[in-house]
């Protein structure tokens, strides 16, 4: 977690401990329920139908006990975006597509945000090095280095957030809040010699 | 426990470093034994460049150096297979969100299967207390947390030397405390990196650099003397 400036917390974090089923099931046979449902919800065309899809998909997110403090952060955005393309979908064709779009997408991105919560990222990883591994004969896909590469996106969001964080804050101490490059030149400075240590620590722990 | 070793752990013969076209150590000739070996200097003295050359981060420029009988020319995967490396930093060793998942990676490149994987993981955490934090975040530990779980995933790779790379210069004075005794207790050999003068007073020995030289080298008490009226000068 890291703290914001308002004082909330940017969670990217998503595995919560836990025993429920989806917990238990392999990683694999959640993704392939997920793009299933994915192309299941597309050929339902019958509103009825998706509304109760929707309601089980919530019932799923209090089944695998997401906390009500992690719903906003988890959901906020993805929501947003859900709703922009429905509006869109019903002004370019009727009111009908555009709850259909609506209750398509809300469920899936329910859906997959229980898959998240409910997934080790070393499990995620591990499902990433072999869905690549038919693939490591091509020269530049290498299964281990792009699940590294992922954990360490998620592992560091947060800390260049928070390292942006810092220097808004001392920038501002000199009065220099409004400049943008006095934030972007010390923030891509610091985060390439960031880049450079951590290249070290993977070599150190022998990752590489 | 003191532990000094027939054979030498560390056995530089004429090692030059040169980083970006500058000279960083100069003809580095040492041989050592000893189970805890401080290394202290000014800034840019070279006694990092010198602590990332214990684990193959760096290699000579010219010269040879052996670390724990392997030499750094030739067998650098199994310097790095018997040397762990703790940062200054924690945040830049803890590569995975979640802190079990981290200390396991390191097992998972040795290809020690998953369950003692865990096992291993449950094992390390239970040796410091820290069992309760192995589903946390990394995000959500405080620094003194963050550096042990990153001691724990080293360790968890069974080395035969430790190097600390300035470890407590992050932490507050609790948290140092707990460091400190934790590399006191430690069965590895240590070679530790630090401005901390006093972490090193029960040390067997202490290497002082000065301009990418060893300028001095002897006991704990010798050995800052000479620095702290270097430093004075």
């Amino acid at each position: 977690m890291v703290q914001k400036e308002d004082g909330g917390l940017m969670d990217l974090s998503f595995y919560l401990p836990g025993s429920s089923v989806l917990h238990r099931m392999p990683t694999w046979s959640k993704f392939f329920l997920l793009i299933s449902f994915s192309i299941l919800f597309y050929a339902i065309e019958d509103l009825r139908i998706l509304a109760v899809i929707l309601a089980a998909a919530i019932a799923l997110v209090v089944y695998v006990r997401v906390p009500v403090r992690r719903l906003k952060a988890m959901f906020l955005l993805p929501l947003f975006m859900v709703l922009l393309f429905s509006i869109f979908s019903a002004f370019v064709n009727d009111l009908n597509a555009g709850l259909l779009t609506f209750f398509r997408l809300t469920s899936l991105v329910i859906i997959a945000a229980c898959v998240t919560v409910t997934t080790r990222i070393e499990d995620f990883m591990a499902f990433i090095e072999n869905l690549l591994l038919p693939l490591s004969f091509i020269p530049f896909i290498k299964p281990k280095t792009v699940s590294l590469t992922l954990s360490l996106t998620l592992r560091f969001i947060p800390e260049i957030f928070k390292l942006g964080m810092d220097i808004k804050e001392a920038q501002a101490a000199r009065g220099l809040n409004s400049n943008p490059l006095a934030l972007i030149v010390p923030l891509i400075v610091l985060t390439l010699k960031r880049a450079d240590d951590i290249s070290d620590a993977i070599d150190a722990r022998m990752l590489d | 426990m003191t532990l000094i070793s027939k054979n030498p752990v560390l056995d530089f013969s004429n090692v030059n470093l040169v980083r970006n076209d500058q000279p960083v150590l100069h003809d580095i000739n040492v041989t050592a034994s000893e189970h805890r070996i401080g290394i202290i200097g000014a800034n840019g003295s070279g006694k990092s460049s010198f602590a990332r050359l214990l684990n193959g981060l760096l290699t000579p420029t010219d010269g040879r150096a052996k670390i724990l009988g392997f030499d750094l020319a030739d067998a650098v995967k199994d310097v790095r297979r018997n040397v762990g490396f703790v940062f200054q930093n924690p945040d830049n060793q803890i590569v995975y969100p979640i802190v079990s998942e981290d200390i396991e990676l390191g097992l998972k490149g040795l290809n020690v299967p998953k369950d003692q994987r865990k096992a291993k993981v449950e094992e390390i955490l239970s040796r410091f207390g820290l069992l309760h934090l192995k589903d946390r975040s990394v995000h959500m530990l405080s620094g003194g947390e963050k550096q042990m779980i990153a001691l724990s995933s080293v360790l968890v790779m069974q080395p035969k030397m430790i190097v600390f790379d300035e470890p407590t210069t992050l932490l507050d004075l609790r948290n140092r405390n707990a460091i400190a005794s934790t590399i006191m207790a430690l069965e590895q050999y240590v070679v530790l990196v630090t401005h901390d003068l006093e972490l090193l007073s029960d040390f067997d020995r202490v290497l002082v650099f000065d301009e990418g030289k060893i300028a001095a080298d002897d006991t704990p008490k010798a050995a800052i003397s000479w620095y702290k009226k270097k430093m004075a000068a």
